[in-house]
């Protein structure tokens, strides 16, 4: 079976370290999936749904923030803000970010706060998809 | 000469002295385990960063990016890590000398002091403060130093500063730590020599990516130094209650000495007194 080393390190902490089939990273333009012996690279990766398969195991789900992803000579390294498997991810809590960053959003600051609100507002709604909770976004939707 | 109440009383003072530093000896030492482990998290990921920063920074076409580009220096700011709290020896000291030795250039310099203790050592200097936080709670400084990442790029950007540098304590071991002055901004140039063939490709393209690598590289970097300072000023204050502690124990077996000679001797001399007076009766 062909794989790939596959490296996820978190700002707190090393979150995975192992032989992988596949992996699919969010980006800027859109999804980006990588399979073993891919080419030599260097991703930027934003808020999403990282989703990798290690070697004889289900795949996996998680939620990323910000960050990057390397490829060198078939080893794959994710340098990411935050990583949340979705088990761990609190719905309530991040229903109440979405309402702060939205209130925040509101009012009238400058534009680094309007940014910080925003990039806070991604990645609250970003957990909360992954949650499956999307009942939540589209209740607002209809108001 | 003190009488043997107030030898008593400054071994009671003593010995509740010696309680507190105890005490506080515990709480740094527990206090040193839990940041000691977020450092441990937090440098992987910081120094795969620093080695994708260099590398970029090695690239011809990255250079003429704003985070790389050379700039005529006008203002410099200084981000200058301290403790919020003493009682940790030199700690504080090492680290604002340190910062004060590599200023003085004739620049014109800006502060940005995190903890109490700089900014009272750097107002007393005079220097033009512009920012300070003190009273970082544990908790906040992994979004604290995201917010401090946005604010510096928001000053370099807008070209009120042209060179940031960053001052902490880089914790070694528990003995040793060593306080560093390092350039933030811009960032090194040429550190690496690439292999020849070098052809990584960057996704979306190496501008863009630039524009993400560099904040979360900045955050990495504080979050980073925030931690070592912390973990260097536990360190550096369990090491001095440790010290502080022994000193104590020797000053209380020192009076306690002090305190039975000076009771054996009254009680020698009140017998010598007595004995003294019956041979005076006795001898009549």
């Amino acid at each position: 079976m062909n794989t790939f080393e596959l490296n996820i390190l978190a700002s707190d902490k090393p979150f995975f370290k192992g032989p992988c089939e596949s992996l699919i990273v969010p980006s800027l333009d859109g999804k980006y999936g990588i399979l073993p012996h891919h080419s030599n690279m260097i991703i930027a990766v934003v808020p999403g749904k990282l989703v990798y398969v290690p070697l004889g195991q289900p795949k996996q789900e998680v939620a990323v923030s910000h960050g990057l992803a390397k490829v060198e000579n078939n080893e794959v390294l994710v340098l990411v803000d935050s990583v949340e498997r979705v088990e761990d991810i609190d719905a309530q809590r991040a229903i109440q970010a979405i309402k702060a960053a939205r209130e925040a959003l509101m009012q009238k600051r400058s534009i680094r706060e309007y940014r910080i609100a925003q990039d806070q507002l991604d990645r609250a709604m970003n957990r909360l998809r992954l949650k499956g909770k999307t009942d939540f976004l589209k209740d607002r939707d209809k108001e | 000469m003190s009488s043997l109440r107030d030898i008593k009383q400054r071994i009671k003072n003593v010995k509740s002295t010696e309680q507190i530093i105890k005490a506080m000896d515990l709480v740094a030492s527990t206090k040193l385990q839990r940041v000691r482990a977020q450092l441990e998290g937090a440098r992987p990921i910081y120094y795969e960063l620093k080695r994708i920063t260099e590398e970029v920074g090695s690239l011809q076409s990255a250079q003429s990016h704003v985070f790389f580009r050379d700039q005529e220096v006008k203002n410099t700011l200084y981000i200058i890590i301290t403790s919020d709290r003493g009682l940790s020896g030199s700690y504080n000291a090492n680290i604002t000398a340190k910062a004060l030795e590599h200023m003085n250039q004739g620049k014109n310099e800006m502060l940005f002091i995190i903890g109490a203790k700089g900014y009272e050592f750097f107002k007393k200097k005079n220097k033009n403060i512009i920012r300070t936080v003190v009273d970082v709670a544990d908790a906040q400084v992994y979004y604290g130093a995201e917010r401090v990442a946005h604010w510096v790029i928001d000053h370099y950007l807008s070209g009120k500063v042209q060179e940031v540098f960053l001052a902490y304590t880089r914790f070694k071991t528990v003995l040793n730590h060593e306080p560093l002055v390092e350039r933030l901004l811009p960032l090194e140039k040429n550190t690496v020599s690439l292999p020849s063939g070098y052809g990584r490709k960057y996704e979306p393209d190496i501008h863009a990516f630039i524009d993400q690598l560099v904040p979360l590289y900045l955050h990495m970097n504080l979050f980073r130094a925030f931690s070592e300072s912390h973990t260097s000023e536990q360190a550096a204050r369990m090491v001095n209650m440790d010290a502080a502690g022994k000193n104590a124990t020797e000053i209380i077996e020192d009076l306690t000495h002090l305190y039975n000679r000076r009771r054996q001797a009254m009680i020698t001399q009140e017998l010598s007194e007595i004995v003294g007076s019956t041979n005076i009766l006795n001898i009549r």
